[in-house]
């Protein structure tokens, strides 16, 4: 497997009843609360542990975008990444992604991932996103147009990385006269590119017609397992070919202790905060009008399902048992993650070492720990 | 008072739906819903049909209506109308518009001002952005909106749950139009000085959803406008005082 390391950069000194006081983290917890001086601690922790992942051998680190939250704090993904040409040597740097719709002008996405692909030598993942719901409130964009923004955005960024320019798009959302970036991407034809989402049978058809590496972000391993045996499906029956085993990704939560009692004691508490109060949201947060498909959000509504359910199924023990949480010594973890992912033919893992408060400290020695007990075994499984 | 006629209409391969009423001889009243969707015909439209022939259209992408693709705001929508109302032989019309369809009867009434004769706005967005204290109705799950609507909800006999299909296309047709802006088209009040029908700006004073305030634009921008509100009503002040409501619009409609 490919094994690659995550962080959200979330912010980790809230009040302790933020959410009784402002409710979700998310488009209206008051800017106040953020304290510039914590930020810095924020981002210079988090880019010492990408560092490190780099120097013990990680395939890549990972970023992405995340607007108006305290549940991550990086607005632009590519600010990160450019940062990190810097920390890192060897890497791979995945943007997971840029959030297209958001985006007012998809050139602006095309020409800086080009420059990151020059600027790190061509170690650059470009992924593409919708971006989540609460962030069209957030935004001022609108969510009934997110889908065909997102596909008419992506359409032009490739052709703006392909296709010798200059050329005219006039497409329905998007226009230009002169499409015709400088620079263009050093790997050929193009970056690679990923998908991430919480799945859904279009977006899987769409990137498995692609080859595009589908990549399940924090799910109960009944989605892992659904979305990804539906990739496998889709690109063996409807586009009759065998996907690489780096097409299947896997977004998840891990922490690595000595023995499984010391990483769950260790780990309960933030991984507790992170399901329980920063990945939290009411419906009309999470699914504004038009963002998904009608058939999806008719079905959404009568189960009254968001990211609302809270209490004993975000207990650590709950979110161990349904796969959204891998914790314990070296030796559970591996098999955890070996079995499921040899089960699942996934070739890619993105693992999330710091979530919500976990300390710094304890976040390197995840990462160490992982790098050590873990990796070496991990990829020797389903390498393409 | 004529029977009730559930009808269809192609208008240029994309159906629309709407409910009609055979009335006495006056101009018709076409009557165009909110956000809600249409829902079905209701008390007051009947007694208005005793005049006049009414109309009770579904709008494109709410109901069993379909959304030509390339309809994005209320200016198209508004355009779109005047292709149904072609289509029904309607060369004038009385425009009563409530909440978004307010917004719509109001640039309708900008576009062709010599084709409307009397333009009622009820509690109508459209023309300014929501004011302070009123709620994001996209912030609103759908089974607290009467909280909102309703002056006195506790009075309000309880309706059917929405067919949940209809509820979620009728939300989205909402974002679609309404999204961003918030519910306003930044250029419509500079336009509004070419209505030239009387207009009359109805009101539930105790709207919560689209407070009183928002009737200032209009009020402002409009020649012969005049306001009414009307006591112990929200948002639809038609449901909750019928008999007041029915009132100011027959009398404003009065000769026309």
């Amino acid at each position: 497997m490919q094994v690659f390391a995550f962080h959200l950069m979330p912010y980790p000194a809230l009040p302790e009843d933020f959410p009784q006081r402002y409710g979700p983290p998310w488009v209206k917890l008051p800017n106040t609360l953020y304290d510039p001086k914590v930020g810095e601690q924020v981002y210079e922790q988090a880019l010492a542990e990408f560092a490190q992942a780099d120097a013990l051998g990680f395939d890549g680190v990972c970023v992405n975008e995340h607007h108006q939250t305290a549940y991550g704090t990086m607005p632009s993904p590519n600010l990160m990444a450019a940062a990190l040409t810097r920390v890192t040597q060897r890497a791979k740097i995945a943007v997971l992604g840029n959030a297209l719709p958001l985006r007012g002008n998809p050139l602006r996405v095309a020409e800086e991932i080009a420059m990151l692909d020059v600027l790190s030598h061509g170690r650059i993942i470009s992924g593409f996103v919708r971006g989540i719901g609460a962030e069209y409130h957030s935004f001022g964009v609108n969510p009934a147009f997110s889908h065909d923004r997102f596909h008419e955005a992506h359409d032009l960024i490739v052709a703006a990385w392909t296709r010798p320019g200059p050329f005219r798009w006039d497409g329905r959302h998007y226009q230009f006269p002169y499409v015709n970036p400088w620079p263009r991407p050093v790997q050929t034809p193009h970056p690679p590119i990923w998908i991430p989402s919480q799945g859904s049978r279009e977006t899987i058809r769409w990137a498995a017609e692609r080859r595009y590496t589908y990549l399940q972000t924090f799910s109960p391993i009944e989605h892992v397992e659904r979305y990804m045996r539906l990739y496998w499906q889709v690109c063996e029956e409807e586009f009759g070919y065998t996907p690489a085993f780096g097409q299947l990704g896997w977004a998840i939560p891990i922490f690595v202790g000595r023995t499984d009692e010391e990483a769950r004691a260790l780990a309960k508490p933030h991984i507790e905060y992170f399901y329980e109060r920063l990945l939290v949201m009411p419906t009309e947060y999470f699914f504004p009008p038009g963002y998904l498909s009608p058939q999806s959000m008719a079905g959404v509504l009568q189960a009254k399902r968001g990211l609302t359910e809270g209490g004993a199924a975000n207990s650590i023990d709950a979110l161990i048992a349904a796969g959204r949480f891998v914790c314990g010594s070296a030796k559970t973890v591996f098999e955890k993650l070996a079995e499921t992912s040899q089960r699942l033919r996934i070739g890619v893992l993105t693992g999330m070492f710091q979530f919500a408060t976990l300390p710094h400290a304890l976040a390197m020695e995840n990462l160490l720990r992982f790098a050590d007990e873990v990796k070496p075994r991990l990829e020797a499984i389903n390498r393409d | 008072m004529g029977a009730v006629h559930d009808n269809w209409l192609d208008i240029r391969g994309h159906r629309l739906h709407y409910l009609w009423a055979e009335g006495g001889t006056g101009t018709p009243v076409v009557f165009l819903h909110g956000a809600g969707g249409a829902g079905p015909w209701f008390d007051c439209l009947d007694r208005l049909s005793v005049e006049r022939p009414v109309y009770y259209p579904e709008h494109p992408g709410f109901g069993a209506s379909d959304l030509p693709d390339w309809l994005e705001t209320v200016t198209d929508l508004a355009l779109y109308y005047w292709d149904v109302f072609d289509r029904l032989g309607l060369e004038r019309v009385n425009l009563i518009g409530a909440s978004f369809g307010g917004w719509l009867a109001a640039e309708l009434a900008v576009q062709q001002p010599q084709r409307v004769a009397r333009l009622v706005l009820v509690d109508a967005v459209g023309v300014m952005p929501p004011t302070e204290d009123a709620p994001d109705f996209f912030m609103i799950p759908p089974d607290q909106v009467g909280r909102w609507v309703f002056a006195h909800p506790d009075r309000i006999p309880p309706a059917p749950p929405p067919d949940p299909a209809i509820a979620v296309k009728n939300r989205t047709t909402v974002a679609r139009f309404a999204w961003h802006p918030r519910f306003y088209n930044p250029k419509l009040r500079h336009w509004l000085y070419r209505i030239q029908c009387p207009t009359l700006v109805v009101w539930g004073r105790e709207d919560r959803l689209i407070p009183p305030a928002m009737a200032e634009p209009y009020l402002a921008g409009i020649p012969q406008a005049q306001l009414v509100l009307i006591d112990d009503a929200g948002h639809v002040p038609w449901r909750e005082q019928p008999e007041r409501f029915l009132s100011a619009v027959r009398s404003h409609l009065q000769g026309a």
